[in-house]
């Protein structure tokens, strides 16, 4: 370490403030020794130390007035206050919108579950329609093989009454029934569907009173089914004219009377029944094959009647009237 | 705020006299032209904190241009005299062309403006100078600061509360005994420091 004075000296030669003799004199002595010279070296290189030290104080005078310059960044906005009546709105209404949707999805499920079912209730009705139909078809069916077992048994021959042989059995001709005439035979063919309509139109026609007429009504078709038509009379002659029943029980009784040749009777339950039927096509129609079940009698009526209908062309039972002109043509029984 | 409206005059003479004037020149410079220079730099492609980090380096070479004696601004203002010094530090440290074409007002002379780029420290050196200061107390670095900043011992001594000049001239005797010591020691940064120096 040199001292303060050396020290001094270097540093009024490096800042350039010695005098020029004197700098002159000095730079001989720094060339002559090898201590100095690198004395001074030492102190050239701690020259810019000061300068750096007054540049770094001046940064951060810089920087502190920057900052002044630039605006503060923006505080964070504070949440703006709530009302106590919005915060009371918004709950009412968030309530009320719960509430909405609440009834929504309540009516919602409501709704599907009718519509379920009412689709469930249309399926059994459907099918409930249709075994009807199969039932309607398998009555017809069946009456009509009746009808045709009916006709082959009044064909079969008699065999001879007597004896044939000691061990042979007595054999007892069956009584030969009497023959139908022809027309009824067409009359009953033709009544098969007036049968079927009408019972179908009691089987079918669904919630029941209770009324006294209809389990009346109701024990008399079980009658029929069963050929207890006898029972069937009178059970359908108990049905008051009030009853709300009587016009089928007179439609009933019409069909029973005929099934028991009982054709007057017939004809007149038919024509009690006509007055409570405002669909004259059919009882036109259905009249026509009464009066023909007892055709001397009523001869002229079913003429007059069976003309009407096969003249009238829109008239519904025309083309099966023509047919059973033609057929009582065939038959002899209506002139050609 | 220095809200004072200085003469180029009031800035010279300011920045001669020293602290508290010295820094209240400058608060007036930056505070009031700063947009001049960040604006410069701006229209050559730079950013504003590549502005700022040229004046930085500008401004004590600067300083010292305008302090010396017999300095004298001939037709160009001293505004325009350090955002012209600003602009061309900028392109130097950023390897840019400088574009002395977008400041306003009569052209500085090329040669007024190449004395500040000469003082100008490099950034190396600035380092390697940072790392000699790393050894120094605060004490040392408030002398030092201040001697650079051509305090005379007596007003050292004053703002330090010493009894007299000689005590300051002490103080700071040693503290640059303490870096060349430090250097002796550390003979690689000597060495740095004086290939930078060379350069």
């Amino acid at each position: 370490m040199i001292d303060q004075t050396l020290h001094d000296k270097i540093e009024k030669y490096l800042l350039g403030k010695m005098p020029p003799e004197e700098a002159r004199v000095f730079e001989t002595e720094i060339q002559n020794d090898p201590d100095l010279a690198e004395e001074v070296e030492l102190h050239r290189l701690i020259l810019p130390v000061p300068d750096r030290l007054a540049e770094m104080d001046l940064q951060q005078d810089f920087a502190r007035w920057r900052q002044e310059l630039e605006p503060d960044p923006p505080m964070a906005q504070p949440a703006p206050r709530q009302n106590p009546f919005q915060i009371w709105l918004a709950l009412t209404m968030l309530l009320l919108l719960a509430g909405v949707f609440w009834l929504w999805r309540h009516y919602e499920t409501q709704l599907a579950q009718e519509r379920s079912a009412r689709i469930e209730l249309e399926k059994t009705l459907e099918a409930e329609k249709l075994r009807l139909e199969t039932c309607g078809q398998e009555n017809r069916q069946l009456r009509e093989d009746m009808l045709e077992f009916q006709r082959a048994t009044s064909n079969v021959t008699p065999p001879v009454p007597g004896r044939a042989g000691g061990n042979d059995p007595i054999v007892v001709a069956p009584q030969k029934p009497e023959k139908e005439p022809e027309y009824v035979a067409l009359a009953d063919q033709e009544l098969i569907a007036y049968a079927d309509e009408m019972i179908e139109s009691l089987r079918g026609r669904g919630i029941r009173s209770g009324a006294s007429g209809e389990e009346l009504v109701d024990k008399a078709d079980t009658a029929i089914l069963n050929k207890k038509y006898r029972e069937a009379t009178k059970l359908l002659a108990l049905v008051k004219a009030g009853d709300p029943m009587y016009p089928k029980s007179l439609e009933m009784r019409a069909y029973v009377y005929f099934k028991r040749k009982m054709y007057p009777q017939a004809v007149a339950a038919y024509r009690k029944y006509r007055v409570f039927d405002g669909n004259t096509d059919k009882t036109d129609w259905d009249l026509c094959l009464f009066y023909l079940a007892d055709y001397p009698r009523y001869r002229l009526d079913f003429q007059q009647l069976l003309v009407t209908i096969t003249k009238d062309d829109k008239h519904p039972r025309q083309a099966d009237a023509l047919t059973l002109r033609d057929k009582l043509a065939q038959k002899m029984i209506w002139p050609k | 705020m220095n809200t004072k409206n200085w003469t180029d005059e009031e800035m010279i003479r300011a920045l001669r006299q020293g602290d508290p004037d010295r820094r209240r020149a400058w608060e007036h410079i930056y505070k009031t032209w700063r947009d001049a220079w960040v604006g410069a730099v701006i229209k050559c492609g730079g950013t504003p904190d590549e502005a700022d980090e040229a004046l930085h380096s500008v401004a004590m070479p600067f300083e010292r241009v305008v302090a010396a004696e017999g300095f004298m601004l001939e037709r160009a203002k001293l505004r325009t005299y350090l955002v012209a010094c600003v602009l061309r530090i900028w392109a130097r440290q950023h390897k840019k062309v400088p574009s002395t074409p977008v400041l306003e007002g009569p052209k500085v002379p090329e040669g007024m403006i190449d004395s500040v780029e000469k003082a100008v420290m490099r950034t190396e050196m600035k380092a390697a100078v940072d790392d000699l200061i790393n050894v120094l107390g605060e004490r040392c670095r408030r002398v030092l600061r201040m001697f650079g900043l051509n305090y005379s011992m007596e007003e050292i001594a004053e703002a330090e509360g010493w009894k007299d000049a000689d005590k300051a001239k002490k103080e700071k005797y040693e503290c640059q005994n303490k870096l060349k010591e430090h250097l002796r020691k550390d003979p690689a940064l000597a060495k740095r420091l004086k290939e930078l120096r060379n350069d």
